[in-house]
């Protein structure tokens, strides 16, 4: 069985240096994620999700029981769809940096057919005990420009090393110890 | 029908489970996302992690008896379940072959006016996923809306 991998990532995978993810001193407030634009929502999808959580509540898989008990108009996305797009979109920027948590709240229905557009934006830093963290406020966006999703993703980054002596101005004074 | 509010703090008894590749493949079949370092040993044995991990909402797999405390205790009549919010809280990363317990627990019931629906239940459930040794490993706060008949 062979699996689809996405080129970017097959590069780094076989040439290179091993890929690393954000360092806490690059990211600065404002920035914005690379975006990321799924393709349209299908019933299969639907259909997989329900299969792969084993979250078979009707209202996602049976168009029938979805218009005429739960009446409405038909089956919709499971609101952890979008979720995972946006969780995609995170660990695609993130790589192996780890997430320390990570909430949205669903604000419209997603149907089979909609395409989410996910983006996130670098709104807070800070140093908490030894750990960096950022803040990422993230969203989804339907074809028609409605927000589907909203949220917010903290997540810990490592630092870059001291730089060293190179890049000091006046090398002797490091030497000297001067400060402390 | 409004829910059973009597429902809160009723839980599931804590779960054992075995955390797969395949239910990790499955996941991200679902979502469309290939990124290696949920499937692929080799390029995720490099990376700060060492190994496979599992994606950021695979705690959307831990729900043994969920719909159980959520049909027979909370009387949700499941066509009219709209999930609204989730909160996720990670300790450790999830990593396939990782035995690990799991629980779901009412922790949350009200009614509110939402601007679509009109007057709706609400409820949250907390699933905690935790390993055997006792560490938590994550943990999520689940909001859901009961729309009325």
């Amino acid at each position: 069985m062979t699996e689809a991998t996405n080129t970017a990532f097959s590069a780094t995978a076989t040439q290179g240096p091993a890929r690393q993810g954000p360092f806490f001193e690059d990211v600065s407030i404002g920035l914005e994620l690379p975006s990321l634009r799924k393709n349209p929502i299908t019933r299969l999808q639907l259909a997989k999700y329900a299969a792969a959580t084993r979250d078979f509540n009707p209202s996602h898989v049976d168009e029938d029981i979805a218009r005429d008990v739960g009446g409405m108009k038909g089956v919709f996305a499971h609101g952890m769809i979008g979720m995972g797009f946006i969780g995609e979109m995170l660990t695609n920027w993130l790589w192996d940096r780890p997430l320390r948590r990570f909430s949205t709240r669903a604000t419209v229905i997603v149907r089979p057919g909609d395409v989410l557009e996910c983006h996130g934006r670098v709104v807070r830093k800070w140093i908490e005990e030894d750990d960096n963290l950022i803040e990422i406020e993230v969203g989804a966006r339907n074809q028609r420009g409605e927000v589907t999703h909203t949220g917010r993703a903290v997540a810990v980054l490592p630092t870059r090393p001291l730089a060293g002596r190179a890049q000091v101005k006046r090398p002797y004074l490091l030497e000297q110890r001067v400060i402390g | 029908m409004a829910i059973n509010y009597n429902a809160l703090g009723k839980q599931t008894p804590w779960v054992e489970t075995t955390v797969t590749q395949q239910q990790i493949n499955a996941l991200c079949d679902a979502l469309d996302d290939h990124n290696p370092l949920f499937r692929d040993q080799a390029v995720a044995k490099g990376t700060a992690y060492g190994g496979v991990i599992a994606p950021p909402t695979f705690i959307n797999l831990f729900r043994e008896r969920k719909t159980e405390l959520v049909l027979g205790e909370l009387e949700v009549d499941l066509p009219k379940l709209l999930h609204g919010e989730q909160d996720i809280t990670y300790y450790a990363p999830v990593r396939p072959g990782d035995r690990v317990l799991h629980r779901v627990k009412v922790i949350d019931v009200g009614r509110r006016k939402s601007k679509t629906y009109g007057e709706l239940d609400h409820f949250t459930v907390l699933i905690t996923v935790k390993g055997l040794d006792g560490k938590k490993l994550i943990e999520a706060t689940q909001l859901f809306f009961v729309r009325e008949d």
